[in-house]
């Protein structure tokens, strides 16, 4: 990806490969342990868990095949990650799930707003407050009462 | 003559005043819920069916047809300007419409997109007057073992979609067609990696993963930069350059040919139109690298696909009455509640109502166009809203749009981890857009594979000896070739170097 | 902080009062509010449609909005849990199909609720009986030719259903034993595709709802029987299965339900407003049209209650000799 500014073997043990590899890996992983009770059948006469089984082991394979070529091939290095945006936005998301049904759109998008919004580079209390409020009566007038959504807008 | 003369009757249908009232109402609100991501025009259909009871038949299917493809037409715009796929169908325009938008020229893709899409749409139109028996046929000749070999092709053309690392493209397949066994197997009624949760019953929601991988993935992107991103971006030219236009102008004829034979494919064949005239485009042209970082054919095909394939999925339903998707199956139900029974004899029964809707979809087509070219202004300014303000409406949107798909508070935190996953994705390196069509592949893949070896009572050699499967088959071995040999010679020759 | 603690009280009491006068008030007067229409399908199938000319229908009498919402997944179950656990005053109900009760219970190990104990019928609304047809490359040309046919038939023949454990699914198997005569299943996601398959060859036989009447009366299909207790009025020269078969009767009903513990007078109203609306011409027609075999069905509550109990017996049994389960 262009937008990717990172360099080529920074680190060459460490880098963007073998966590790529080890994150297949361990999808595939999951997917046999889950699966592992899942009736196999025949090739001719597929079970449930046929197609799951082969698509695990192909990625735990696969998985394994990149991380290799990470490790000696090199791989481009790792940038800098950033936990706050990551953790803030989908906060944000699983509080408005949290909130909808119970306290209504207009407290859930408040939430979301507030919370999302502390993510940003930039954050302005009377701003973001202003803009939840904002986006929270558009919101309502524009599902609830545009598109007739059915959704609870307070919390009785 | 006679195709003349049933389109002088459809236009007759078509231009009265209350039924252009109609197609106009339709056309507002489908690119009204288009533009707001997720929320979809099922939902919008469904909602509104009750309020067609009390229209004329011809004027309610004009509405509810117009809100269909407004949808389609209302998606794109998302897409463009801030990657969220609005519409399952326009995932693939995120790929170069949003980088087109950050180069300052969302005017030009908006243009292309809308124009693409109205030549797609007028050719389609035609396509379903003249061909609707014979495609009808060839959809009937579509059987397990082709479905499965057409499933193998898309998923070797997905490989070609892939920017970077081949390997990597292809564990992001596995990992996507993996996602989408998730749910109750249809042919032994299993449940898979459900993990007792409800949700998970049906499977994860293709808007979940798309608008979590895309659209909240690239807002965690574009927060990392203290300045935020490019709200500065210099806004070009509204309309698309001269060469833009040359680029743009065959790749949306090959999108319009390849969306109207795949749109007529019951069960997915709209949806892998848009990514497989994409493939196809990159694949052929000369310049692959400019792919995925704002090629104007990037755009114009798989917009052209995506509504001609929108428009000719309606063969089946007027030609066989059997639906083609959810929607379709809605569109049926609202034509029977009127009086219209959709099948093989509506065509013949009732020529004014068939030859209307044919001739309205090209005027409520038209119509967006002439709706949506001066909004392109409107939209580009929306892009000078500094991003901190922007990007919390634009969560907000997302959260009630996938709520509003099954009301589920739970697909809802779903999107969040797809989110996180799609921004660990673009730390590592790995591009989202082979896994959404694994995805999609992924259980039309396994299911006609299971079915066509029951029926076949397991003989594999069904796939070889039917002549259709035969030669998909075939092209997706050629196009394996033409994916594999240049990368292995590249490794040999990099060998040859280092040693 | 006395004035504020003060003003927090008789704010509080005031919500207090206001709630226990809407609760009292919701028995007076019902319904006070939009009623939610829950269909524990997806929008556009038969149960949607439904709910929608029901919806409108009902609210006109009811002199409040009836809001449908769609809760799709699991079969039913995630929707009829959402019911169940639904304050029971009347203003949350399901529109759900019978293998949400009948069925549902027997085919999966883990239920989030008991369809039986914890859904109370209030009415039935809509019954669709099914036809038995074939592909016309199969060489029947009746529905005794075709049990002749099936028996010899070698490999056996192959059939399409709308889904494992579903009612054309259980329906067929059924005949199949009623019959002595093997046949594959195999199932597809829907009615609309299976009728697809059998138009197209991909199966020979498949027992499809009304929607399939034109694709019969066009010859796409070779209609052999129908499902009711009687011949169709609108297809009489097709024998019932139970002609052949006595006691072979496969009907798909719609009934609206309801937390239990709904107070007595709104199940009246209910009750009576639906059965207005069942017998409203203009409701039966729009029915009629969704599906060729659909009509209204009145029952009284008792009536209900049997049908639910004959249902969940039967499909029960043919549950386990088939030996469907879903974990």
């Amino acid at each position: 990806m262009s937008r990717n500014g990172a360099t080529m073997n920074a680190h060459p043990r460490v880098n963007q490969d073998v966590l790529a590899g080890l994150l297949f890996a361990a999808f595939g992983a999951a997917g046999l342990w889950f699966g592992w009770n899942y009736p196999l059948g025949s090739v001719l006469r597929m079970g449930p868990g046929y197609v799951p089984m082969a698509l695990s082991w192909g990625l735990v394979a696969l998985g394994g095949v990149i991380v290799l070529r990470g490790i000696f091939a090199g791989g481009a290095g790792l940038e800098r990650w950033r936990a706050r945006p990551l953790a803030l936005v989908c906060a944000a998301l699983i509080a408005f799930a949290v909130l909808l049904e119970s306290t209504g759109l207009v407290a859930a998008s408040v939430a979301l707003v507030l919370v999302s919004a502390l993510a940003g580079p930039q954050w302005r209390w009377r701003e973001a407050a202003m803009l939840a409020v904002g986006l929270a009566i558009a919101a309502v007038a524009l599902f609830v009462y545009g598109l007739r959504l059915p959704m609870p807008v307070w919390p009785f | 003559m006679e195709l003349l003369e049933n389109l002088a009757l459809g236009f007759a249908v078509a231009l009265t005043p209350q039924n252009l009232l109609f197609c106009l109402i339709g056309a507002l609100v489908g690119t009204l819920i288009g533009v707001l991501p997720g929320i979809g025009p099922l939902a919008t259909l469904a909602m509104l069916l009750p309020t067609t009871f009390y229209l004329p038949p011809v004027a309610a299917l004009i509405m509810l047809a117009g809100i269909y493809y407004g949808a389609q037409y209302g998606g794109s715009t998302t897409a463009i300007l801030v990657n969220m796929p609005g519409e399952s169908s326009s995932v693939v325009t995120c790929l170069d419409g949003y980088q087109m938008a950050r180069q300052g020229r969302a005017g030009s893709a908006l243009a292309i997109a809308a124009l693409a899409s109205l030549f797609a749409g007028t050719v389609a139109t035609l396509v379903i007057a003249v061909a609707s028996p014979p495609l009808s046929r060839l959809a009937l000749k579509f059987l397990a073992p082709e479905y499965f070999s057409l499933m193998m092709l898309g998923l070797i053309g997905s490989v070609v979609l892939a920017r970077g690392s081949l390997l990597k493209a292809i564990a992001m397949v596995l990992l996507g067609l993996l996602l989408g066994l998730v749910g109750a197997d249809v042919n032994s009624g299993w449940e898979r990696y459900t993990f007792g949760l409800a949700t998970l019953g049906d499977g994860i929601g293709f808007v979940v993963v798309a608008m979590g991988l895309f659209g909240i993935a690239e807002i965690l992107i574009n927060l990392e930069s203290a300045e935020g991103p490019p709200a500065s971006v210099a806004i070009g030219r509204l309309m698309p350059t001269r060469a833009e236009m040359k680029l743009a102008w065959p790749a949306t004829l090959r999108g319009t040919a390849i969306g109207s034979v795949l749109g007529v494919l019951p069960g997915g064949g709209a949806l892998l139109s848009s990514f497989a005239a994409y493939a196809f485009e990159k694949r052929i042209s000369r310049t692959p690298e400019r792919f995925g970082a704002g090629a104007v054919e990037g755009v114009a095909a798989p917009e052209s696909a995506n509504n001609a394939g929108a428009q000719t999925s309606f063969i089946p339903l007027l030609t066989l009455g059997i639906p083609s998707n959810p929607i379709m199956a809605l569109m049926i139900g609202a034509m029977m509640i009127q009086g219209i029974t959709p099948g093989p004899q509506v065509m013949g029964e009732q020529p004014a109502l068939f030859w209307g809707i044919i001739a309205s979809m090209w005027v409520g087509n038209l119509m967006l166009v002439i709706i949506n070219l001066p909004m392109i202004g409107i939209w580009v300014k929306l892009l000078e809203v500094p991003y901190r303000l922007l990007y919390p409406a634009i969560v907000l949107l997302c959260a009630v749009g996938v709520y509003s798909l099954n009301n589920s508070t739970q697909e809802v935190a779903l999107t969040a981890l797809f989110g996180a996953l799609g921004y660990v994705f673009h730390k590592l390196g790995c591009e989202p857009a082979p896994l959404i069509l694994g995805f999609i592949l992924g259980p039309l893949m396994e299911e006609n594979l299971r079915r066509a070896l029951v029926i076949s009572r397991g003989d594999p050699l069904v796939f070889l000896q039917r002549p259709i499967s035969l030669s998909l088959l075939l092209v997706a071995g050629l196009l394996l070739l033409l994916v594999v040999l240049p990368q292995l010679r590249k490794t040999r020759a990099q060998a040859f170097r280092e040693g | 902080m006395g004035a504020v603690f003060r003003k927090a009280v008789i704010l509080g009491a005031i919500w207090t009062l206001a709630a226990a006068l809407a609760a009292t008030g919701a028995l007076a007067q019902y319904p006070n509010r939009a009623i939610r229409l829950i269909v524990p399908n997806a929008a556009g199938g038969a149960p949607d449609l439904a709910a929608r000319v029901l919806g409108e229908k009902l609210a006109a009498r009811l002199g409040q909005p009836i809001v449908v919402e769609n809760r799709a997944g699991s079969n039913g179950n995630i929707g009829g849990d959402l019911v169940a656990k639904a304050a029971a005053d009347g203003h949350t109900l399901l529109l759900g199909a019978d293998s949400l009760v009948a069925i549902n219970p027997h085919v999966y190990a883990r239920m989030p609720f008991d369809p039986l104990t914890e859904l109370l019928p209030i009415a039935t609304l809509v019954a669709n009986t099914f036809f038995l047809s074939v592909n016309p490359a199969v060489a029947v040309n009746s529905f005794a030719e075709f049990i002749e046919y099936a028996r010899k038939a070698d490999p056996p023949l192959v059939y399409g259903s709308s889904g494992n454990g579903s009612q054309h699914h259980l329906g067929t198997e059924i005949l199949k034993q009623r019959a002595g005569i093997e046949m594959i299943h195999v199932p597809y996601r829907g009615g609309g595709p299976a009728v697809r398959a059998a138009i197209a060859g991909e199966v020979q036989v498949v027992l499809s709802g009304g929607s399939s009447a034109p694709q019969i009366k066009a010859g796409k299909l070779r209609g052999l029987a129908t499902t009711g207790a009687q011949r169709e009025a609108a297809f009489p020269e097709l024998p019932t299965i139970a002609e052949a078969y006595p006691g072979y009767e496969l009907k798909i009903w719609l009934g609206l339900l309801g937390p239990v513990g709904i107070p007595e007078p709104v199940l009246e109203k209910l009750r009576a407003e639906v059965k207005n609306v069942l017998l409203d011409p203009d409701f039966r027609a729009k029915m009629t049209r969704t599906g060729a075999l659909t009509v209204p069905l009145v029952t009284t509550p008792d009536q209900f209650a049997a049908l639910i109990r004959s249902d969940f017996e039967r499909y029960g049994r043919i549950v386990r000799q088939v030996g469907i389960k879903v974990d």
